[in-house]
């Protein structure tokens, strides 16, 4: 049940050689999509689905993705958990660090909305999207693995969709 | 060992007029005392033989709306006797000594209730934000009449 990323179908093998000939823009998008190094980021329950969807059950290799402890090596952030007020400016820090492209999964319903701390509360940030850009939300109390897997299967339909003149533009403009 | 009845019997013996006992379960020590008695009924606890109270297990404050209760839950491990005391203190501005020169681990509880209710701890030496984000400026979010700008309130479900 391996996942496999298929190259395009345009890149055209030259016969009898060992160089293809494809756009720029398909390689480095299947590069990208195919090795999300994730940032370490969990406050709550949904990192512990997290954990679990990077261990062999789930199994998060597959995909080429491996967690990295520190945002300057981090593709991609699973914002997995609640996020207080005090905890805002930190993950906006951690988001600045890490290097372009970068992409945010919100993971569950604190991070999409506030999820069950939404009513009634003074210390539960109502969604991480006040603070940084998100790319896909997950919702979900916690979601469970499949959920997040298939989040990451969204992304990548997303990072390979995305077009070179964009590359370096901020996106959060 | 003192059961429950003489413990609570000691403490209106030494205190008269400024605690009354209260019932809130079967088995449960329950005293509510005046607030400016508090610092002197903890030195008692802890330092009285029979009690010997060395145990902190919580500092709580109960917005009822007219007043703000601050409840102490002590116990020992010593004498193996549980406690509950009351305390009432005004709702704006209200005040009560600190125990922390006593119980030591009293500071962070009253730091917290100083955070979320607004209540002061006279003679506590570190009386500073921990809890609430760093540019917290909206008051004392556990009062029950608390508003803020994203605060959404539970609709009524029928």
């Amino acid at each position: 049940m391996g996942v496999i990323s298929k190259l395009p179908v345009v890149l055209q093998n030259i016969p009898g050689g060992t160089v293809v000939a494809t756009s720029l823009e398909k390689v480095l998008n299947v590069s990208r999509a195919s090795s999300l190094w994730y940032l370490l980021f969990g406050t709550a329950c949904c990192a512990i689905e997290m954990m679990c969807t990077g261990a062999s059950r789930y199994d998060f290799d597959r995909f080429g993705m491996f967690f990295r402890a520190s945002p300057r090596q981090a593709d991609l952030m699973f914002v997995a958990g609640t996020i207080s007020h005090k905890m805002a400016p930190r993950v906006k820090l951690l988001y600045e660090q890490m290097a372009e492209p970068r992409y945010v999964i919100a993971m569950g319903g604190c991070a999409c909305n506030g999820g069950p701390f939404h009513y009634d509360t003074y210390a539960v940030l109502k969604g991480i999207d006040k603070v940084i850009p998100v790319d896909v939300y997950l919702p979900g109390c916690p979601p469970r693995p499949e959920s997040l897997l298939q989040a990451c299967m969204k992304l990548q339909e997303k990072v390979k969709s995305e077009k070179l003149e964009k590359w370096s533009a901020d996106r959060r403009a | 060992m003192l059961d429950n009845e003489t413990c609570i019997r000691t403490i209106l013996e030494k205190f008269p007029g400024s605690v009354e006992a209260l019932e809130l379960q079967p088995a449960q020590n329950a005293i509510k005392v005046a607030a400016e008695k508090i610092h002197e009924l903890f030195e008692f606890l802890v330092e009285n033989p029979d009690f010997k109270m060395n145990y902190l297990s919580s500092i709580a404050g109960v917005d009822k709306t007219e007043n703000i209760e601050i409840v102490y839950h002590v116990s020992s491990l010593e004498s193996k006797i549980k406690l509950t005391v009351k305390a009432v203190v005004a709702r704006s501005g209200g005040s009560i000594d600190s125990i922390q020169d006593i119980i030591p681990s009293a500071n962070w509880f009253e730091r917290e209730i100083w955070e979320l209710f607004g209540v002061e701890f006279n003679g506590h030496p570190n009386l500073t934000r921990f809890l609430l984000a760093d540019d917290w400026d909206q008051g004392n979010p556990m009062l029950r009449d608390w508003d803020g700008p994203d605060f959404v309130r539970m609709p009524e479900v029928n």
